[in-house]
Formats: C-alpha cells, structure tokens, sequence
C-alpha cells in the first residue's frame, strides 16, 4: 500500500508529543471542571493532540508522499552558528562570540570564501558594538578576557 | 467630535521626535528586512522585538508596526525583482511584477506598488479609526464565556484558513497551545511542564519561539533557494514613471484590491496573504483582457499590493479592539504589548488611549514615510539585493543571536531558538506550518484563564458557552468553520487518492 511518508511521520510526531505533555498533565493535580486544577486542561489538549496526530496519520495511508530530503549543509551550519555563539558569548563576550558565530555559520552555504567571511565577521562584530552597546545601550559585555 | 480630540492626542503623540524616530527606524529596518528575501514581516518583527525592550511602550509598538508594513512593502520589492516573494503575502506580486521587470518596466512596478500600498494601506487606516471604537465598546460588554467563544473561533479561522491542510493547521494550534502551558500555573503556582529547568518557570519566550519556528528555519531554507534571476538593470527616477493610460487603468484595481483588504484583514485567521490573492482573482475575473494577466498587467499589481496593504492595517482591528490576533505578526504585535505591561483587550482603547491613538496615528506617518522614502531609496534596496546571500544570512544569524541572548542575557534562551530552530526545520519539511502554531501560543494562556473563569462562575456547566447570544453564535460560526475546513481535508484527501489510483 502506498503511504504518504510526510503525514505519516509527522502526525506519529504530534501524537508522540501529545503523549508526552498528557503523561506530564498527570502528574498535576487535575482538578474538576468547576474548579480546574493546573492540569485539568493541559490534559485536555493533550489529548486532542494525540487524536489529530492519529488522524493525519490515517489519513495518510493509501496515497503516496514523501519527505523532501533535509538540506545538511545549510542546517548543520546556521546550527553551528548558533551554538558558536551561545558557547561564546559568557566566557567571551559579544564581539567575539559574533565574529565566530558569523564564520560558523558561514559552513552553511557552499558559496562561501574564507576572507569575505572574516571581513563580513569583523564588520559584523563593529556594528553590532556600535548599534546594541553604544546606540541602543543593551546591557551587553563587549568582550571579556577568559583567564 | 470625540474621534477628532482622539485623532489629535494620537498625532500629538504620534510626532513626539522620539516616536517619530523610531517610527522612521522601524519602517526602514523594516523595508530593509522585508527585502531580504526568504525572510518576512514575522521574521523582522520578531527580530526587532528585543530591540524594544527598553523603550517607552508607545514607541515600542509604533516601531514595531514600522517594522510590520516596512517588511510588507520591502516584500514587494524582492517580488518584482527576484520573482522570490520577500513575504508570503507578496508570492501573487511576483506574478505580473516581475514579468514587468523583465520587460524592462521594473522601475514603473516599484513605484506603482509603492503608490498602491500607500492609499491600500491609508484607506485601511481611516477603517481602522472609523470602526475600532464602536467594535472595542461592542466588546467591553463580553464576559469570559464571550471571550472564550471568540478566541475559539479566531484560533479555528487561523487554522482553517492557511494554506495548507487545515487538520494539520488545527493540529499546530493545539500544539501552540500545549506550549503556551509550559510555566508556572497562574492560579495554582504550580510548575507545569518545566522538565525542571528553572529558566521555564516562565514559560516559554514568544521570541524565542518566533525567532526559532520563523527565523531560523527560514534562513535555513532560503539559503538554497536564492540565487540567480536577478533583473534590476538600472532604475532612474524618470524610468519610474507610469504611462497616462497605465495610471488611468490602476484607478479601479487599487480601489477593488482595497476594499478585498479591507474585508478581509478584519477577520481573525484570513490576513493579508488570502486578501491578495482574492484581489488578484477578482481583478483577472473583472479584466476585459485576462489573458494579459501573469505577462505583465500593471492591475496585476495594484490590486493585490493594495488588498495586502489595506489588510495590513484593517488586521489592527480584531488585535487591538478584543486582543484577537488575526495573523501570526498581530499575535506577536500582542505579545511586545503584554510585555510593556499592557493588557490587549477592549479596555485598551480607554485605558491607554494615548497608546492606541499614538499607534494609529503613527501608521499614517508610516505609510507617507513609506512613500517619501522608498521613491529615492529603491536605488539602494536594488543594490541590496544584488550582495550575494553568502554575505546577507550570517548578518541574519547574528541579529537572532544577539537578539535572543539580549532578552535577559542568558545562553539558556539561545539553546532553545536552535531547538525550536530544529523543530521549526522539521515542520518545514513535514509540511506543517508554523504561523497557526504561535497564535495558539499567544491565546493560549489568555484562553486559559477565561476558560476557567467562566466555567468557575457557571459552576462547571459547559452550557455557558452557548448560554448567551454572541458566544452561541460565535461557537456555531466556529463549528460551521471547523466542520467546512475538515469536509474540505478529507474531500481533497480524497480526490488525491482517486487520482492516484486511476493513474496506476
């Protein structure tokens, strides 16, 4: 039988989240319907979660459709950019943790060249000081000596 | 004579140089976001929210509806040029836009969108100001069973009415609402859904979230998608200027496309995208020669970048007057006014007036600061759009970065824009649309409250809900819509199967 990939895994998805936040709700007091307690309705929604997951993954049987494929490249790389940047930005600070953010997720596109992206990182970096810290006075440390 | 006192506080607050500022900031940063392609007006709103943290709330929402219509018009622009619609809404300007750029008439579609928006997006202003006060008093009188019924039938339009399958639209509302309860419980002070991590106590970050489903993936995907099909050549003031007979025929286009907008950007869940695309079909289906559409037909423009525009504005008055948001930007427009402290509702309007007459009034400026600036600047966003994208998205990336970081600077908040970066890809390619999913999120909790409210005071009778007039008639439009939009799923479901089965 023909199967419809896309619905299938993504209504399996929502019913299994569904579960997860029900299996949580239970774990609150629910309450009655005059006086709902915290997890009276949580667990309401959490099942019509599950139930429209069921549903679109029925509805997906007998036809066909597949996941387009996912693009490796472009995601692990503006990933990587953020990851940079939330790994850097404490023991760092801003300038820095922009200036890797911005060659990290450079990976992401294949057109990218090295020295264009150090430029654009160090422009990148000089703006954001100018705008967030001085223009728009975010309490933001610029940079910071790690040891 | 009422409406007079209101309009001149509103423009009185409204031209304050600090607002008038951040209002010009905001339609520029805007337009210069919306133009960036792949990226659109939730996106840049979303973006730019941190930045207002620490600003008045009034200039707050009057930069962020910069942002808002900048980003929609900027979004035309990518249209005619790239034929890469810059926001959903303008997908139906790249139709006959960028034929007329090919034809070497960019200049002439440019400024013809930009006129369109303009008296689109100003006739959607004097609605906006003509009937917001009458529904807001209509609304003072809703109690929470009122409430409840409203916000149902706004969550099942924005579900219904999207344009994928609406099951898997109603099924992203559920999923925004189960993340709206992750949080400490309101009445009960209980901790729910929080896996123990002290940062979830209060819930989940709306810019988090926005900035993961929206930001993150889009860049993600449009990385890919862009390059190539570029045709600006070079745009002079003098090439900019429509034919007489081009004028003369945009008349009637501009003044249909605004009153679709108008309707339609009123109602909770339809938005601007359905408002242009309905424009476009009534002018192809009024035009004496359809057959010129899709080569290049300058109605073809106006009606819908007018419609887009008119729905821009009209949106503002579900938002503002009851707290419904029609669209996912007006739901997150909510979201930067319940973080100034203020509550969205039909008290807005008396209780904060010069908030609310501030906002409208600075969406006219807007809109003439839009004319006055994006005539001489196209030039600059022409030259925008011909830098690689190699060097435009990891600017991108910081501006999310620095913007999720700098809500309260905790890395904590940067982890959860890449999960939901993650989450957000993956609906991506599973077909699921984020958009329905953040108007849960917002109403959510406020549904909550009313939800049980309501119930408490009916001593847990769920005939409340129908027991008076306007909630049995909101809850039966909502389950005419409901039952409409899940027939249509299954009947489509259908139809694809038997077309299937008969290829074999």
């Amino acid at each position: 039988m023909e199967v419809d990939r896309r619905d299938l895994v993504g209504g399996l998805a929502l019913a299994v989240l569904g579960a997860a936040f029900a299996w949580g709700a239970l774990d609150l007091p629910l309450g009655t319907a005059r006086r709902m307690g915290p997890g009276y309705l949580p667990l309401v929604v959490a099942g019509i979660a599950i139930l429209l997951g069921l549903l679109i993954a029925v509805s997906a049987l007998g036809r066909a459709g597949r996941i387009p494929p996912i693009e490796w490249r472009p995601f692990l790389g503006v990933l990587a950019g953020l990851a940079a940047f939330g790994i850097a930005v404490r023991p760092l600070g801003l300038l820095p943790a922009i200036v890797l953010a911005v060659l990290a997720s450079a990976t992401a596109d294949a057109r990218s060249r090295p020295l264009p992206a150090l430029a654009l990182a160090l422009f990148l970096a000089g703006a954001a000081h100018l705008v967030f810290i001085v223009g728009l006075r975010l309490p933001l440390v610029p940079w910071r000596v790690p040891f | 004579m009422e409406l007079l006192s209101n309009l001149a506080l509103g423009f009185a607050t409204a031209f304050a140089p600090v607002n008038l500022f951040y209002c010009f900031l905001g339609v520029f940063l805007g337009t210069f976001i919306g133009v960036l392609p792949g990226i659109g007006a939730l996106a840049a709103v979303s973006m730019l929210l941190p930045v207002t943290f620490y600003l008045e709330p009034t200039t707050a929402l009057v930069m962020l509806a910069g942002v808002y219509y900048g980003a929609e018009y900027g979004g035309s622009i990518a249209s005619i040029l790239l034929n890469l619609p810059g926001t959903p809404s303008a997908a139906i300007t790249c139709l006959d836009g960028h034929p007329m750029a090919r034809q070497g008439r960019a200049g002439v579609a440019l400024f013809m969108t930009t006129i369109a928006s303009f008296v689109g997006g100003t006739i959607g202003i004097v609605v906006l100001t003509l009937f917001a006060p009458s529904l807001a008093n209509f609304a003072l009188a809703f109690g929470p069973a009122e409430y409840v019924a409203v916000m149902i039938l706004g969550l099942i339009a924005a579900s219904a009415v999207g344009q994928g399958s609406p099951l898997k639209g109603i099924a992203m509302v559920v999923l925004g609402l189960l993340l709206g309860f992750v949080g400490t419980d309101i009445n009960s002070g209980f901790a729910r859904f929080t896996l123990g991590i002290p940062e979830l106590r209060d819930g989940v970050s709306l810019v988090v979230l926005a900035m993961g489903l929206f930001g993150i993936s889009e860049v993600i995907a449009s990385i890919r998608a862009t390059g190539g099909g570029f045709v600006g050549g070079k745009i002079a003031l003098s090439t900019m200027l429509p034919t007489r007979a081009e004028a003369r025929a945009s008349v009637a286009p501009v003044v249909r496309g605004t009153s679709v907008g108008a309707v339609f950007g009123t109602l909770p869940g339809t938005g601007q995208t359905i408002a242009a695309f309905l424009a476009y079909a009534l002018e192809k289906r009024t035009s004496r020669t359809p057959e010129r559409f899709g080569k290049g037909a300058v109605e073809g423009v106006m009606a819908p970048e007018s419609a887009n525009n008119a729905a821009a504005q009209t949106a503002f008055i579900p938002t503002l007057t009851m707290g419904i948001p029609g669209s996912a930007t007006m739901a997150l427009m909510l979201g930067a006014l319940m973080i100034h402290g203020i509550t969205p509702g039909p008290q807005l309007m008396t209780a904060h007036p010069q908030v609310f007459w501030g906002l409208i009034a600075s969406f006219w400026i807007g809109n003439v600061l839009l004319l006055v600036l994006n005539i001489p600047l196209i030039g600059l966003w022409v030259r925008l759009l011909r830098i690689p994208y190699q060097l435009l998205y990891p600017a991108i990336v910081v501006l999310i970065c620095v913007g999720v970081y700098a809500i309260s600077n905790n890395v904590f908040d940067v982890v959860l824009a890449l999960v939901f970066g993650i989450v957000g890809y993956g609906m991506r390619l599973l077909g699921f649309e984020p958009a329905p999913l953040l108007i849960g999120f917002i109403l959510g909790p406020v549904l909550e409250e009313n939800l049980r409210r309501a119930l408490l005071l009916s001593r847990g009778d769920p005939m409340v809900f129908v027991g008076s007039p306007i909630s049995a008639t909101l809850m039966a439009i909502a389950v005419g819509v409901l039952a409409w939009a899940l027939w249509a799923s299954f009947a489509r479901a259908g139809r694809r199967r038997a077309a299937g089965a008969s290829g074999e």
